[in-house]
Formats: structure tokens, sequence, C-alpha cells
């Protein structure tokens, strides 16, 4: 009977226990990834930043000077501050034994919970704070009625922090439909309440943003809510672990890591027309990957993002480097495609050719890349530039293309060992 | 019609041709005697994950067209690392395994294409629905859609699947990813079936369909390799059984040869089920076996 209740006694986890655990499995996660980071350098991609950097400080000085009198500063402002005051998400660092192993002690979690907000929310907070003071001198010369520097950052932060309360909240909601609503109410509210600050008067995007805000906050409070949501924080942490793998893996062969998955209906056609072709098998199963894969996510967002950008740049020629840089981003960010299933099992079980899997990403990512080259060039052709110089550009698309192809056509040798 | 007769551990094929010969031979009849090879040859194979450290010594065992045999033995045995050097995963140290007569490495497609697999823990890709895993396997397969429309509306049926079927695989439960493995492998219809612990995770309901399906495709000439722990079910549906230990075959046979055999060296009644043979004989045993520490 004793052994009985001395096993029934709740283990205890201190406060110093628990903060050392923090700091463990956060040296753990950065002592994974940090010794890839110098493969992502000696990429390229650090040099891309910094000429990135240089070119960008000198093209903003120089467009500070001769901003155009009709410019969509608030557009601009709206495009660049609401996402960053919107995006939250936090890193708990928790992992599928703990549900195991630290369930018992879930209410001695408080501290390991405080450090993961505070570790969350840091970073997030400095980048909307660069974003702000980035975009300052053009929102102050560019907005006939600027509000001010500080002021405006108090608010944006505000906004930020009821953002940041959402996310903490919707992670801990029961019903999955209602967390879905949460998430769409706060891209919904900051969107909002950014836009109310940008173009009406102070009182009135105090009255409407505080009455939203207000409004939101206890339409969070009122939903049906876990005490600790396990289950949402491991499930959380393996989508972000997931996304930091699938950048490195761009670089470096990572070891495998689960990908978040997205339903994404709309495509669930893509890749049918591969099915009973037995020399198309890798391609069916690549397509079905690549349309619930984050990747398509990326390719969307890069495609979507440089559309913009060279709309924004297409009378100029120096959309020609924002141009060979994005087909070139999109070509480094392809090689994901030749990671899935490398390591897959039913590769040396099913009867089918052991290059099949790298044949079938070598022409999958030619397509798409070739594809995006071309839609890229869409905002040119309204643009003001010779046709020379437009068929120039189209050519050299089709060329990073191609080497790209013949580049990692040269790693064949290499999957069929 | 070939008809089949036992003669000692062969078969052999007697084909009566006489019909088909010229009539100056009328009346003669000629049998054409031809010995039957294996479907599966297991040679003295020696092997495992690192060379100097063989799981399996010296194992030796046939898999016959139309059979299904059961590899039976306790965690560590060697089952499934006999299963992953017959799949090809493991490179045999010493010894021969031949599907249809072929090493692996004589005709990869071949080979890979005469077999198919469920493995101990499901494998499945996130990314797919139940549907697609069954699409990318007959493709790869290379079955033939109409075949294969019929035999997954069939299995769907049989496995109560069917209002699964456009699931996402990460969103089934782990007796769903046990019956979309098996419905993969039977969609597919290969001539030799390796099975490891088939009725993991499977409901009572899905265990009767998974037999009574087995049952069926040996009937059709299928051969099927099947690892299990639980020998009060496979007893009444295996023809043959390879009992392995510690890496070894410690016994052969068929249900009654096996329970004579472990009778007696146990010490038992040979009238008992085999499962209480079986562990009348291994339950004084030391089962450390064989593996690696993280020590060394």
């Amino acid at each position: 009977m004793e052994r009985v209740e001395s096993e029934m006694r709740p283990t205890k986890l201190p406060v110093m226990e628990a903060e050392a655990l923090w700091q463990l499995r956060v040296r753990r996660f950065w002592g994974k990834v940090l010794p890839y980071l110098r493969y992502v350098i000696q990429s390229g991609l650090g040099l891309v930043i910094v000429f990135g950097f240089v070119s960008g400080v000198a093209l903003y000085a120089s467009f500070l000077d001769r901003i155009p009198p009709s410019f969509p500063v608030r557009e601009l402002a709206l495009v660049l501050l609401a996402p960053a005051a919107a995006y939250t998400t936090y890193r708990t660092f928790l992992e599928p034994a703990d549900l195991v192993f630290l369930l018992r002690m879930e209410h001695q979690l408080g501290v390991y919970m405080k450090r993961s907000v505070r570790y969350s929310l840091w970073p997030r907070m400095l980048l909307l704070i660069a974003s702000w003071c980035v975009l300052w001198p053009l929102y102050n010369r560019a907005d006939a009625e600027p509000k001010g520097f500080l002021l405006s950052l108090a608010v944006l932060l505000l906004f930020k922090a009821v953002a940041a309360f959402g996310a903490w909240k919707e992670r801990h909601i029961v019903d999955p439909k209602w967390r879905l609503s949460s998430r769409l109410f706060r891209y919904i509210w900051a969107w909002g309440a950014v836009a109310c600050w940008l173009w009406l008067s102070i009182p009135l995007a105090a009255l409407s943003s505080g009455i939203a805000g207000i409004v939101y906050i206890a339409w969070l409070l009122t939903r049906r809510t876990l005490h600790f949501p396990w289950e949402a924080h491991i499930a959380a942490e393996k989508v972000h672990e997931g996304r930091v793998y699938l950048f490195l893996s761009g670089f470096v062969d990572m070891p495998a890591a689960e990908e978040r998955r997205y339903a994404r209906p709309w495509l669930k056609r893509y890749g049918d027309r591969f099915a009973f072709t037995p020399q198309a098998a890798y391609r069916y199963l690549l397509a079905k990957t690549f349309a619930r894969s984050e990747l398509l996510g990326i390719m969307l967002r890069l495609n979507g993002l440089g559309l913009l950008l060279l709309i924004w740049t297409r009378d100029s020629e120096w959309s020609a480097l924002l141009y060979g840089l994005f087909v070139f981003v999109i070509g480094a960010q392809l090689k994901t495609l030749f990671t899935y299933h490398r390591h897959d099992v039913w590769r040396t079980i099913y009867p089918i050719p052991l290059n099949a899997r790298h044949k079938a990403a070598l022409d999958m990512s030619t397509r798409i890349h070739l594809a995006s080259a071309v839609v890229l060039t869409l905002p040119l052709w309204f643009g003001t530039t010779s046709w020379s110089f437009k068929l120039t550009v189209l050519a050299g698309g089709a060329v990073i293309a191609l080497l790209s192809r013949m580049k990692r056509a040269r790693a064949r040798t290499e999957d069929e060992e | 019609m070939p008809h089949m007769l036992p003669i000692g551990d062969t078969q052999v094929m007697a084909v009566d041709r006489w019909h088909s010969l010229p009539s100056s031979l009328s009346g003669i009849i000629i049998l054409e005697v031809k010995q039957m090879e294996p479907l599966l040859q297991i040679d003295r194979l020696t092997g495992g994950y690192s060379i100097g450290r063989p799981v399996l010594h010296d194992i030796t065992f046939n898999v016959n067209a139309g059979e299904m045999v059961g590899l039976i033995g306790l965690n560590g045995a060697g089952k499934s690392t006999t299963m992953k050097h017959i799949l090809g995963l493991l490179e045999p140290h010493s010894g021969k395994v031949r599907l249809q007569g072929r090493a692996l490495s004589e005709a990869p497609e071949a080979y890979r294409a005469a077999l198919a697999y469920v493995p101990e823990s499901p494998i499945l890709y996130d990314a797919l629905t139940v549907r697609e895993h069954l699409v990318w396997t007959a493709t790869a397969y290379g079955v033939e859609q109409t075949l294969f429309e019929k035999r997954v509306a069939e299995l769907a049926d049989l496995f109560q699947m069917k209002p699964h079927l456009d699931k996402a695989a990460q969103h089934l439960s782990k007796g769903m990813k046990q019956k979309t493995m098996l419905m993969c492998v039977f969609a597919v219809r290969p001539p030799l079936y390796i099975i490891d612990e088939p009725f993991l995770g499977l409901d009572p309901l899905g265990i009767r369909s998974l037999l009574q399906y087995m049952k069926g495709v040996k009937e059709e000439g299928a051969s099927l390799l099947v690892s299990s722990h639980i020998l009060s079910t496979i007893e009444h549906y295996c023809d043959q059984f390879v009992l392995l230990h510690h890496g070894r075959v410690m016994g052969a046979g068929t249900v009654h040869e096996l329970q004579n055999q472990l009778a007696h060296r146990s010490g038992e009644a040979a009238t008992q089920r085999l499962e209480d043979l079986f562990y009348a004989w291994v339950g004084g045993d030391d089962a450390s076996g064989g593996g690696l520490t993280w020590n060394e």
C-alpha cells in the first residue's frame, strides 16, 4: 500500500528544472540547425542577401528623392505592416514523447511556457518594429497626412499584442472549425485595424479598431478551450521544424522531417493523367505530393510576390535583375522536389527502375521552372521597355531553367546507385 | 489438364498430352514429368545488418506456388530480417535468395514485380489519400485500370473502407492504415505476398476478412509468406511453418510435423495446440537474441 501511495505522489518539476529543460530544447534545436547554415551561406545565398540589401538601400534612397506624387504609400504600408502585425506563432519545442513523460507535470510547466511565449514574441515584435522603421521615411514623405512615428509604432505594437493573444487562444481552442475561424478573424482584424490606422483620423481609427478588437477578444474568450493543448503544440512544432528543414533542404541534404500537408481539394485531379502508366508512376506520386506540399505554397508566393514587384518595376531595366533573382530563387526552391521520397522504401521494393524518381523530379522541376519563368515575364510585356529587352529577359529565364536542369541531371547517376 | 502429384518434398507435374500427338502414336500415353521449382527458395542464407554480426544463420526453406507459409518465432528471432533479405533490402553475407528461379541481381524489375510486401508498421504517404495509394501501387505494378477498379471495389467492401477511400492517409486510424497497406498488395495480385504481422491493428472483423481473402488468393495459385505471433489464428490457415529462434531454423513443416517436433523437444503431448507447444518449448529459453546495444 505504501509503495502505491509513493508512486501516486505527483512528480515535482522545480522552476529551475523547467528552465533547464527549456534551455536544453532550444540548444538542441539550434544545435541541429546551425551546422547546416554554413552550407546555406556557401551556396551563394549570403551573397545574394548582401547584394540585395546594398542595392535595395541604394534604390530605396534614390527612390525617396523622387517619389511620384500619386504613389500608393498607404497600400504599400498596409501590405507590409498588416502581415507583420497579424502573423504570430509560438515555438514550444514540445515533442511527441512529452505527451507521455511530461503530461503528469503539466501544471508545473508554467515557467517553460512563459519562456516559450517570450522566445516566440520577441523576434516577431522586432520584425514589426523594423518594418515600420524602414517604411517610415517613405510614409512620412509620401503620405498626405502622416501620423507620428512613435504613436504609430505604439499602435502597431498594440495591434500585434492583440493578434498575439488571439494566436495563443487559438492554439487552445478545442474545435478545429473554431480554431480555423479564429485564425481567419485574426487576419481580418489585423488587416482591418492597420487599414483603419492608415486611412482614418486618429479618433475614428481608435474607435473602430477598438470596438472590433473588443468584439474579437470577447469572441475568443467565449470559445471552449483546453487548459494545455498538448497535441496542438506538438503539431505546431512539427510544422515549424518541417519548414526549417524544408528551407535548409534547398541547400543541403537533410534528414527527413515531417512536412505539413495541405488538403487543397481544388487540386485533387492534379497528376491523375499519369495514373496507370507504369513509366510515369513516380510522376503520379510526385504530382500528388507536390499538390499538397509546402513547396507549392512557396512557389505560389514567390510567383505572386515576383509579379507584384515586376508590375511595379515593369518600365525600368532594373526589372531584369529582379526577374533573374526570382527565377533563380524559384529554381533553388525546386531542389526540394528531388528530396521527396528519396529514402522511400517502396522505391526499392516496387518494380520501378531506380532512376525513375530522379527522372520524374527532373521533368517536373523543369516544367514548373519554365512555367514560372514565362509567368514572371507577363508584367514586362505591358511595360515600356523595348521588345528586344523583353525577349532577352524571357530567354535569360529559360537559360536559368535549363542550366538548373543540366546541373541536376548530373546527380542522376548518384540516384541510380 | 495438369495434375499435381505430391512426391516426397517436391511436387511433380504430370501432363497427359496423348491427345495432341500424331495418330500413329495414339494409344501410347506419354507422361512428361517435370520437377516444379519452388516459387521462393532460400538456400543457406546467412545475413543481417552488419558483416561479422549475422542475425540469420544458415537459413533454408522454400515457398511453393499456392502455399501459405507461416514464419514464426519470438521477438528478435529474425523474421523481419529474413523478409528484408527476400525483399532485397539487405545483402546476404552468404547463401542465396531466389524468386521464380532468379536472384534479385539477375532481373531486378521482374523479381520485384513478382512480390508485394506489407511491412510490420504501415508506411504510407501523408500527402496521399487511400485511393491514391492504391492507384500509385497499381501504376507501379502495371495493373490495368478496369481490373484495378473491380479489385478495389471488392477490397473496399471486404475491409469496410468504402467511406474512407478519399481520406488523407494521415487522418486514418492505425487499423485503417493497415487495411490500406493490405488493399494495396491485394490490388496488384503478385505471385508472392510477404506480409509481416498482418493482424496488427485490425479489428476482429478485419482479421476475419483478411484471412478469408488470403485463403482466396492462395486458392488462385498465389503464395504467401506471413509472419505472426498469433499462432492460434494462423495455425489453421498456413500449409507450412518455419520456426525461427535466435536466427536459426529450429523446426519446419506442416502443423502436425511441427507439433511432433515441438512435443519431442518440450516433452509435452503432441496433441496440444501449436501455440501451447511453442510456448512450452521457448518458455524457459533465454531469448536475449542478437543485435547491437548502444554501447557496442
